[in-house]
């Protein structure tokens, strides 16, 4: 029975790794694993990121500091951007001509719906006498111009070209949004998958790349390439985040292999435990797909180090059962199972808090983990034994491990005592341990990146990137008549000089309600008087009154915003509004302004907001930092209170809990010496350190085994193996996993360290 | 035998002066060409549908072997307009309003403007691309006429037309455009100068063309 316990599972293996590669759905997208927020807004712009129009563009800036890039190069480049599989369109961020082509075929048709936003007002003013003089005036100015064949195409339906009212500041808005940098040209390229899917938007950069140097080859130009963008940073993130999970694996599988071979010595033991390990992690993806629908890179990287938690568990088996038969092997098992047990149910605990901190990723690994652990459990078990059944056991011994034993025996009360002083020291050093304010803190190895976008930015865009006005209601229209409001505000904010300029939907599109007042009191408004007087300035400049005369306006209906998405306008307006689940909103970009005046203007304003996207991002930092730290206490209580319930002693839960909250209390000393800011990444590592540092307090408190040294030896074996897989992380550029190596190796080591120093036992 | 002489002399001197007076595109192209930079007076008469009047002006057109057209308008008052290799420049230089866009834009006065620069470059294949092209001469006169091809034409326009006409042997003195909508523009042209003097010039309205220092 034995050998067919070994030989199913050896047969099993393969069949559930197979079922594992096939059924795995792999996401890299780093946003998917922090951002989420509370409120609507900010999951409506969390899920622009992630897949809206935002994240599906490019920004491609051509040029150098010494030359002027030619118009056909840019033409030429262009053209070919546009045939790269993939692509939906490519333009130049500053181009009018397109625009202009598109207002006199649309607009033609609104003049009497979209000429004014506050039609009392600007209705009297048009139909004054002087001012349709100056209109007919700039009428025949215009069919003179260059212009005049988009102004004839309007004319027919727009004799007073109403429709260009609210263009007139076009070119001045462009000059205000768009800088004129002569020695760069900006593109606009946007794809038609989303920024974040990666062999997409890999396969886009390179055709970019390769299509640019063959020009400049061809050419013999001497223009620079940069780009931008949200899918750059996304695929930029997720290449390094792939090469980590392999670096990481490949260390932490080697570095595992060798300790275990020196540990154990033996092939056979080797081969079982990997096998084992491959089934705990199989069944880990297999549960987070299950419950996710896709497993992120993130739960595999900081996942990585579920090995060398789950490892614990039939080292301690290996430790304890070597040279025994399999009977006996089993009745050891059975008599340290309750503390194994115990120490898995503690670190779940800490799982579990890290699973409830909010952020969508660490769901992913306290359920990634949890599985892990249990799975681990339950096969050291049942199966483990059967697997080295017949195998001679004999583990090396850890001298230093045992000289510390004996140091803390002999030298208890002075080292007692120091360990008293460092934890009050840690303690009043608290006070000065800083919170870290900006998220960008967190992501350092992206500032390069980061450079080249706000390099690229500043030379084409005068909008300030980040911060907008964001306008939300439960419908399209209500969005729209809201944002009108908001116009009016922005205006006086205008002229007070604390804003240059701002970029609505005005004059593009007005709401339904706007658009029928502004025809109804147009109608109102226009009697035969105003007619003659429409006449009469138009004889004085020569122009046809039997054309031009007559203003039979008729009645349409009202321009909606799809209309307009399926014209070439669709490229300036499409990311500004966004519809999010049941909500729609609006973003009205800003130019340069005071940002205190415009936050305090819209503080109380429930129907829009000032928004920073930075703001946004540190406010959600410091809420999930506060999760943190009520998840690091909730977690620490539970545990508490289930050791209570274990030892029916207070004293002694304390005791068996003590090692770990001084190792997380003395690091955080530390830190707080040195001056290093904290985050919440900072309190999810010591939750782990505490879940994991508590198996060691339980397995040295309750010693099953009856000798303290092969516990402790046992505990050895499992720190190193914890501090290793964790320590590897040290290699990831990523500064989260970096951070997470950083604390937990330090912390696991500490409180290996405390345990004999706390916990007393007679030997 | 005198009658028989004559009639041979007279059908000689027909045949003469048929020789004579024999064109063809390809000549008539090639004398459009500026061999060097030449200026061109020109009186404009304009119909537009939605002018009461005929607009009237006239100024001076240049012209270089490099394909730089200018346009300046002398009267009624004083307008820059010119195209260098693919970007045109606008000045009105009464309201200063100016206007710089590419000849690659989409305005309908573009479409003459390729007219012209393929005429006076002798790219007849391009513009047979496009264009249903006519040549025919009289005893006087050589036309050159242009009809927009039927594929290229917007919904409710007519075919853009451009005919050009001269003296035989001679360059053009006519230039009419016929836009889709109906608007006219008649030119009458007469050959000013040419030569560096004339390239001179040409440098210097570009100058101001395009606003530089």
């Amino acid at each position: 029975m034995p050998k067919f316990k070994a030989l199913y599972f050896f047969l099993f293996l393969p069949f559930l790794c197979v079922f594992t590669a096939f059924n795995l759905d792999f996401k890299t997208d780093i946003s998917t694993f922090f951002m989420v927020g509370d409120k609507a807004e900010e999951q409506g712009l969390a899920n622009e990121i992630q897949s809206g129009t935002l994240s599906k563009r490019y920004i491609l800036s051509i040029g150098s500091p010494k030359t002027i890039p030619n118009k056909q190069f840019i033409d030429a480049l262009t053209h070919d951007f546009k045939r790269i599989e993939g692509v939906n369109d490519v333009w130049i961020s500053n181009e009018t001509q397109g625009i202009i082509t598109s207002v006199s075929s649309i607009y033609r048709h609104y003049g009497t719906q979209l000429y004014s936003r506050d039609p009392q007002h600007d209705l009297p003013l048009i139909f004054t006498p002087e001012n349709l003089q100056r209109r007919a005036e700039g009428l025949k100015m215009g069919l003179l111009s260059p212009q005049s064949g988009f102004i004839k195409k309007i004319l027919k339906y727009d004799p007073l070209l109403l429709s260009l009212t609210g263009f007139k500041n076009l070119s001045k808005q462009f000059n205000h949004r768009f800088k004129q940098n002569q020695h760069y040209q900006s593109l606009i390229l946007e794809t038609k998958n989303s920024g974040t899917d990666f062999n997409h938007q890999l396969s886009v950069q390179e055709h970019i790349q390769a299509i640019f140097n063959q020009h400049k080859k061809n050419n013999n130009e001497s223009l620079v390439l940069e780009m931008t963008g949200v899918p750059v940073f996304s695929v930029s993130i997720q290449k390094r985040m792939q090469n980590e999970i392999t670096l990481i694996s490949i260390l932490s599988s080697i570095a595992l292999t060798v300790l275990f071979f020196i540990l154990f010595r033996s092939f056979k033991v080797l081969f079982w435990i990997a096998s084992l390990l491959i089934a705990v992690i199989c069944c880990a993806l297999l549960m987070t797909q299950l419950i996710f629908g896709f497993v992120h890179g993130m739960t595999i990287a900081i996942g990585t180090t579920l090995v060398g938690i789950c490892i614990d568990y039939p080292i301690h088996a290996l430790v304890h059962g070597q040279a025994f038969s399999l009977k006996k092997r089993l009745s050891i098992l059975k008599k340290i199972f309750p503390s194994l047990l115990l120490g898995a149910i503690t670190t779940l605990i800490g799982y579990f808090a890290l699973g409830l901190s909010g952020y969508p990723g660490f769901q992913q690994v306290a359920v990634y983990t949890s599985t892990g652990i249990l799975v681990s459990l339950v096969l050291t078990r049942y199966l483990l034994p059967y697997l080295i059944n017949g195998i001679e056991l004999k583990s090396v011994q850890f001298k230093l491990a045992t000289l510390w034993l004996i140091a803390c025996q002999r030298w208890h009360k002075p080292l007692l005592i120091l360990l008293i002083l460092v934890s009050f020291g840690s303690l009043y050093l608290l006070d000065r341990l800083t919170w870290m304010q900006d998220l960008q803190e967190l992501t350092p190895e992206l500032n390069a990146l980061k450079a080249t976008d706000k390099k690229i930015r500043d030379r084409m865009i005068s909008i300030e990137p980040g911060r907008f006005i964001m306008v939300k209601g439960i419908s399209l229209e209500q969005v729209l008549q809201r944002s009108e409001q908001v116009y009016l505000q922005l205006d006086q904010l205008k002229q007070q000089h604390h804003l240059t300029d701002y970029f609505g939907l005005y004059p593009w599109l007005l709401s339904k309600q706007q658009q029928q007042l502004n025809s109804y009191l147009f109608h109102k408004a226009f009697t035969e008087e105003t007619l003659k007087q429409w006449q009469s300035a138009l004889k004085s400049q020569g122009l046809s009154v039997d054309r031009l005369g007559r203003l039979n306006y008729s009645q349409t209906d009202s321009l909606s915003l799809d209309h307009l998405l399926k014209t070439p306008l669709k490229r300036l307006l499409k990311h500004q509004i966004i519809q999010h689940k049941q909500q729609f909103f609006l973003m009205i970009w800003l130019g340069e302004h005071n940002t205190t005046v415009l936050e305090k203007l819209f503080l109380s304003n429930d129907e829009a907001h000032y928004f920073s996207q930075r703001d946004m991002l540190n406010n959600m930092a410091i809420k999930y930092q506060q999760r943190a730290q009520l998840m690091l206490l909730a977690g620490l209580s539970i545990i508490a209170l289930l050791l209570i319930f274990r030892y029916k002693s207070l004293k002694k839960a304390l005791i068996t809990l003590a090692p770990a909250c001084l190792s997380a209390l003395i690091i955080l000393g530390l830190w707080a010496l040195q001056g290093v800011s904290i985050s919440f990444l900072h309190l999810v590592g010591f939750l782990l350190v505490i879940a994991i540092c508590v198996d060691y307090g339980i397995f040295f408190q309750e010693n099953r085994g009856k000798n303290i040294h092969l516990t402790y030896q046992a505990m050895t074996a499992s720190m190193l193996t914890s501090a290793l897989t964790f320590g590897c992380l040290i290699m990831a550029e990523t500064t989260t996993l970096k951070i997470l190596a950083q604390v937990v190796t330090s912390g696991i080591i500490l409180g290996f360290l405390f345990c004999p120093l706390i916990i007393r036992h007679k030997t | 035998m005198n009658l028989i002489r004559l009639v041979l002399v007279f059908f000689f001197c027909i045949k003469a002066s048929i020789g004579f007076a024999q064109e063809s595109l390809e000549a008539v192209l090639q004398r459009m060409k500026p061999k060097q930079a030449i200026a061109i007076t020109y009186h404009e008469k304009r119909s537009m549908g939605f002018f009461s009047e005929d607009k009237k002006s006239h100024g001076i057109l240049y012209s270089t072997p490099s394909k730089i057209l200018l346009k300046v308008q002398e009267n009624p008052s004083k307008i820059l307009m010119g195209i260098e290799k693919d970007q045109l420049y606008y000045y009105n230089l009464v309201d200063k309003q100016r206007y710089h866009t590419t000849t690659k834009a989409d305005l309908p006065m573009m479409a003459s403007i390729e007219v012209l620069k393929g005429l006076m470059s002798g790219n007849i294949q391009a513009l047979k691309k496009k264009y249903l092209l006519n040549f025919k001469t009289t005893a006087q006169l050589w036309t050159i006429e242009l009809t927009q091809k039927d594929d290229d034409i917007e919904d409710d326009l007519q075919a853009l037309k451009v005919i050009m006409q001269g003296q035989i042997l001679q360059t053009a003195n006519s230039l009419i455009i016929i836009e889709g909508d109906g608007d006219r523009s008649e030119f009458r042209l007469r050959l000013q100068a040419q030569g560096k003097a004339v390239e001179q010039t040409i440098q210097k309205i570009l100058t101001v063309l395009k606003d530089q220092p």
